[in-house]
């Protein structure tokens, strides 16, 4: 009787161990106080989606995450460029939903209406420990987080290996060996290599005239800014500003602009940068590069190589590092993982409307576990990613579709919420193309990159909505005189005059308020910390 | 066409000295059809125009979310003082109106001469056939318009280029001079909506009695001459209402199309209102702001409307009002 | 021209023949001219994104890829666009015809005292609009908003339309029939049932169309004022697969996938204008045959 009675003992004991044991173990979700088990909290929410996404719901990550935290979610989609034109409609006639997910609301939406979202941080503190954990363990991106009334009130993300910089020099290493180049290193060096593709027969399909040297596109985001690193001075800051040992500065009225343009110039008068170039729009761009036939374009600037050539030629070319003026420069590249290519700000918010923030809280929390982490960025167990026995994480992506399309379809990916950490990241096993394209920059870039602090200035400084709004009309007024600057002096090349009336202008249009603001929040906010 | 005077109307003798309230009661006596023929169109227009109205108050109010499009701070005429002071307020005004008349000198003409064209086509199913065709381009979506004609316009390798490579010329970049952008525009939206234009005069042209040709012809008239004489008198009404109505929107030049014609080399030339209160809005979200410009370009183009409508009163007979 | 020498018997002048000459070389050039580019989209909407930019494609198709119209036709959501855009055109233009003609022919009657003061309330709805905002606010408050109704009644009355109809009832309805038949006793109502309506054929037919063509390519009031999927009209769905990523905001994490998705997109924004259009240029010649000439019986102040 003793022995059964002890054997029952053990057996009950060992269960309890293992099921009280399981809460614990490296792997799975942070331990949640109790989701009651009463009906399913109803919520409602507004999903930012590319379209090519599955619903949510179709998700099995998604539809684990609801069943753990007891929720069930009505999603509304809608594509980023519908939601532009809805979004005001919604805000202003108070028609809110309980939640806000897919970078919906975004950093000057939130100024705009910030009476309308409800602070985060009591609710992480007490029933979100998977998001808790990420801002313990990183305080840049709970700086990232934090807005100026010291609260939190939009959920940031970090995504996992992804590049730190925007964009790079692409060229044709295929055409550089058929004609017995080097990879080049300075200008001059780029400009015999441009001039060898012109004349010779680069792709070597018999005819010397069908290559275009250089096509860069000269729209937007101004693209050309990623390349005035080659002076050694500033990097491409998105938004043309630079951050350069703690002194904002802007890009555009530099000397090293100048001389960068003096050499576009150059390049445009010999025939080396396609004519078109200061009209083309970014369909046409691609385009030009995806001959069916031949490849036929050299060099340009990108972000990834497939994105600019196709899956068809992606082959032949490679990043190479940030190019210098003259041999004796240390050129310099951005590091911007903050312009969402790790680091996101104001993904999800929970709104006022919302009746049980409780329950909603710990619905965005599960998104944060590891395991959901890695799925919200490549899709689900079986589908996107799988797991293994040493706890590392396969990306799967079939053969008929391309990577970043695939996790697209299956997950939420740039519009999802993650923390992918940094001790993660080791254990992601990337598909071949991923991993050249992060060697690539390992190995060519990361060498010549700003410094983080001069990086992240910009992204973590705060403004007020009066700032936000002043800047963004500087900005638009500032953007319109260096785009139309760039493309004259391409064409024309800087003269004196030309050059002085631009500064000129750019002060009338506010450049010196536009620097002061920034200057001064990332004074009081950043440096000072 | 003097608008008769209610109490001389039906030839009775009314005393001049009636009041205000008598005449309007009269006349609505006299045509309560009519008044009922206009009710329901106009009870649409104030539940679904009027009523809305008072949202054009955000024009002069700092936004508040909390407290509604009605409640924020009065601010009276700061908006538009700052955008009237603005860095590019010139430059937009500039832009708008030369597009906006480039496209108004362009396009007017063109369906109307299309329709006299139209007209003189005898047999029915070419005619219909021609009509059609030029038709069909008004459906064609603005992304799609655009991307061809960045395509066609090609120095290098569009039907532009190849062209100059026939004559023996050099091709110009029409996309990257600011000075032919209004011309670009114009026959871009001319070739797009001239034959939908025609529709109206077409239709004009339809009602004319049939005799009058007949008559012309047996006085002598040739073809050519019975177009003077006929057929353009015939359209002067429907032509002089429609250009005022197109006056009143100057100011007005559509977003799209324009967004997607723009490059670094035309901007100094293409940036208008509208796309210019797009861009601002990437970066900030500013109702009360956008909602000013808004209504400052509206006020605007009400008052050159005003004014066209009083020249057309003055000169023909025609008129809005 | 053999026709007309046998009807008349008077001779044609030579300056008739030159005329005659002048117009078939317009009209060829203006066949050329619209048809050519319209050519270049169809061609466009089944030829490789790539060869149609680098204008590969000015003549014959190349590259020839179906994936465009696949797309489109293997999204099921198309044909309840379809069902809904039908509803929607029928159903509004007859409201709208229902309100904007007998409107536009009280303006147009010249002893109607209050007409100015009419017209400048309705022009002035042209030019001031209280927003999306307001109006939306509006909509939503009757409980129209994501119904059927809201695409057909609210702003079924185009003032544009209503003035062009005013202006063709002055100048069609002749004031003798007016008068003539007001002697008689005729009715204000009756005149315009009886009368003047069937005189106007050519303006019902083309106000019509405008408002059937308006109707068809409707997609912002739907994007704003429709939730529901099922009541979703063409123009929405096709713009749901015509994914517009092009250079809109500067925050576009580009990719290769982003730029796959240009590359079909630029197919498919040629393959739409095809697959929604087509409706309406098949209507056309329909309609036109009401503004044939001498349709309309009485005669017009030249």
């Amino acid at each position: 009787m003793r022995k059964k009675v002890s054997l029952l003992l053990a057996i009950v004991l060992i269960c309890s161990c293992l099921f009280g044991c399981s809460g614990s173990s490296s792997n799975s979700s942070g331990q949640q106080d109790n989701a009651p088990s009463e009906d399913p909290v109803k919520l409602s929410a507004i999903q930012l989606l590319t379209p090519v996404a599955k619903n949510p719901s179709e998700m099995p990550y998604i539809q684990q995450i609801c069943a753990d935290a007891n929720v069930e979610v009505d999603w509304t989609i809608y594509a980023q460029e519908n939601w532009l034109e809805q979004k005001n409609v919604i805000l202003a006639s108070n028609d809110l939903p309980d939640l806000f997910m897919g970078k919906a609301i975004g950093a000057s939406d939130f100024a705009a209406y910030s009476s309308f979202f409800v602070p985060l941080d009591d609710l992480i503190e007490e029933h979100a420990p998977n998001i808790k954990r990420m801002y313990d363990e990183n305080d840049e991106l709970k700086i990232f987080a934090t807005e100026l009334d010291g609260h939190i009130y939009g959920l940031t993300t970090r995504k996992g290996l992804r590049p730190d910089t925007w964009r790079k020099w692409c060229i044709n290493t295929t055409w550089l060996k058929n004609l017995g180049l080097s990879v080049p290193s300075t200008f001059d060096e780029l400009y015999d290599v441009l001039k060898a593709f012109k004349e010779e027969d680069a792709n070597g399909n018999g005819d010397p005239n069908d290559e275009f040297p250089m096509t860069i596109f000269y729209w937007m985001d101004l693209n050309i800014t990623a390349i005035v690193g080659a002076y050694g001075n500033y990097a491409e800051g998105m938004q043309l500003i630079a951050c350069k040992d703690g002194q904002f500065a802007f890009i555009p009225e530099q000397e090293d602009f100048r001389s960068l343009f003096t050499f576009m110039n150059k390049l445009y008068a010999d025939g080396l940068l396609h004519p078109e170039c200061v009209t083309m729009d970014y369909a046409t761009w691609t385009s030009i590069a995806r001959d069916p036939d031949n490849a036929t374009c050299g060099a340009s600037i990108v972000f990834a190589p497939n994105e600019w050539v196709g899956p068809q030629w992606e082959d032949q070319y490679e990043i190479i590092p940030q190019i210098a003026a003259e041999p004796g420069i240390d050129p310099v590249s951005s590091y911007l993982p903050y312009y969402t290519l790790t680091y996101d700000s104001h993904v999800a918010q929970i709104t006022t409307k919302c009746e049980n923030p409780e329950a909603a809280i710990r619905f965005l929390d599960l998104f944060y576990t590891e395991d959901n982490s890695v799925q919200g960025w490549f899709g689900s167990f079986g589908v996107g990613v799988e797991k293994d026995s040493d706890g590392n994480y396969k990306v799967i992506v079939p053969n008929e579709y391309d990577d970043d399309e695939w996790k697209r379809v299956n997950s939420l990916c740039d519009n999802g919420l993650y923390y992918i950490s940094e001790a993660i990241e080791e254990q992601i096993i990337p598909t071949a193309v991923n991993a050249k394209f992060l060697e690539d920059e390992e190995a060519k870039i990361k060498d010549s990159q700003i410094k983080p602090e001069d990086g992240n200035a910009y992204y973590l400084t705060k403004l007020t909505v009066e700032e936000t709004n002043e800047t963004a009309i500087i900005l638009t007024d500032l953007k319109n005189i260096v785009s139309v600057a760039m493309a004259e002096w391409t064409v024309n090349g800087v003269t004196d005059d030309s050059w002085n009336q631009y500064l000129q202008q750019l002060k009338t249009a506010g450049v010196d308020r536009y620097l002061e603001i920034y200057q001064k929040a990332y004074d009081t906010q950043v440096k000072n910390r | 066409m003097k608008s008769l005077d209610a109490t001389n109307y039906g030839g009775s003798i009314a005393p001049s000295r009636k009041t205000v309230l008598e005449k309007v009661l009269f006349s609505f006596k006299k045509h309560y059809q009519l008044y009922l023929m206009i009710l329901p169109a106009l009870i649409l227009l104030i539940i679904f125009y009027y009523v809305p109205i008072y949202g054009l108050q955000l024009a002069f109010r700092e936004y508040d979310p909390i407290k509604g499009l009605t409640g924020g701070t009065w601010v009276g005429l700061d908006y538009f003082k700052r955008f009237v002071t603005s860095f590019q307020f010139q430059e937009l005004i500039k832009n708008t109106l030369s597009i906006s008349v480039t496209s108004l000198v362009i396009g007017f003409p063109f369906p109307i001469m299309l329709a006299l064209i139209f007209n003189t086509i005898r047999k029915e199913s070419r005619k219909r056939t021609l009509q059609t065709i030029a038709y069909m381009p008004h459906f064609i979506s603005a992304v799609a318009l655009v991307g061809m004609v960045r395509v066609l316009l090609s120095p290098s390798t569009g039907l532009w280029g190849h062209l100059h490579v026939l004559l023996g010329l050099d091709a110009v970049n029409l996309l990257a001079e600011p000075s032919k952008f209004s011309w670009l525009y114009a026959f871009t939206n001319l070739w797009q909506n001239a034959g939908w234009n025609s529709i109206i005069y077409v239709a004009a042209l339809s009602g004319v009695d049939v005799a009058l040709y007949e008559a012309a012809k047996v006085d002598g008239a040739s073809r050519f001459q019975q177009m003077i004489h006929i057929d353009i008198p015939s359209l002067v009404p429907t032509i002089v209402i429609l250009l005022i109505l197109n006056s009143g929107f100057l100011l007005n030049v559509g977003f799209e199309t324009v967004f997607l014609m723009q490059t670094s080399a035309n901007l100094a030339a293409s940036e208008v209102i509208s796309t210019y209160t797009y861009k601002i809005g990437i970066k900030s979200n500013q109702l009360s702001y956008s909602t000013a410009i808004g209504l400052f370009n509206n006020a605007i183009n009400f008052v050159i409307l005003l004014i066209v409508n009083f020249i057309s009163r003055k000169l023909s007979d025609t008129s809005l009002f | 021209m053999r026709d007309k020498k046998r009807r008349t018997g008077i001779k044609n002048s030579t300056s008739d023949v030159v005329f005659n000459v002048i117009i078939i070389i317009i009209c060829v050039l203006l066949v050329i001219i619209f048809l050519y580019p319209l050519y270049f989209i169809l061609v466009a909407s089944f030829s490789s994104p790539a060869a149609v930019a680098k204008g590969q494609t000015l003549l014959l198709p190349k590259g020839i890829t179906m994936i465009g119209y696949n797309e489109i036709f293997s999204n099921k959501a198309i044909w309840i666009g379809y069902r809904n855009t039908i509803l929607y055109t029928f159903g509004g233009t007859f409201f709208s015809l229902l309100l904007t003609l007998p409107a536009a022919y009280a303006l147009s009657r010249n002893d109607f005292a209050p007409r100015s003061a009419f017209m400048l309330l309705f022009t002035f709805t042209i030019f001031f609009n209280g927003g999306l905002i307001p109006t939306y606010l509006t909509v939503k408050g009757l409980h129209l908003d994501n119904t059927i109704w809201v695409l057909m009644v609210p702003f079924c009355v185009n003032v544009f339309n209503l003035i062009i109809s005013r202006t063709f009832f002055q100048s069609s309805v002749p004031k003798e029939l007016l008068e003539a038949s007001q002697l008689d006793g005729c009715s204000d109502f009756r005149f315009f049932i009886q009368i003047a309506l069937p005189i106007s054929k050519a303006l019902v037919s083309v106000i019509g169309l405008y408002y059937m063509v308006g109707y068809w390519n409707e997609y912002f009031r739907a994007l704003i004022y429709i939730r529901n999927e099922n009541l979703r009209p063409l123009q929405l769905i096709i713009r749901e697969i015509l994914i517009q990523n092009q250079s809109f905001g500067s925050n576009q994490t580009f990719s290769s996938a982003d730029a796959t998705l240009a590359q079909k997109q630029e197919l498919l924004k040629y393959g739409v204008i095809v697959v929604s259009s087509l409706p309406m240029i098949i209507i056309f010649p329909f309609v036109q045959k009401y503004f044939e000439k001498g349709v309309m019986i009485g005669s017009i102040k030249g």
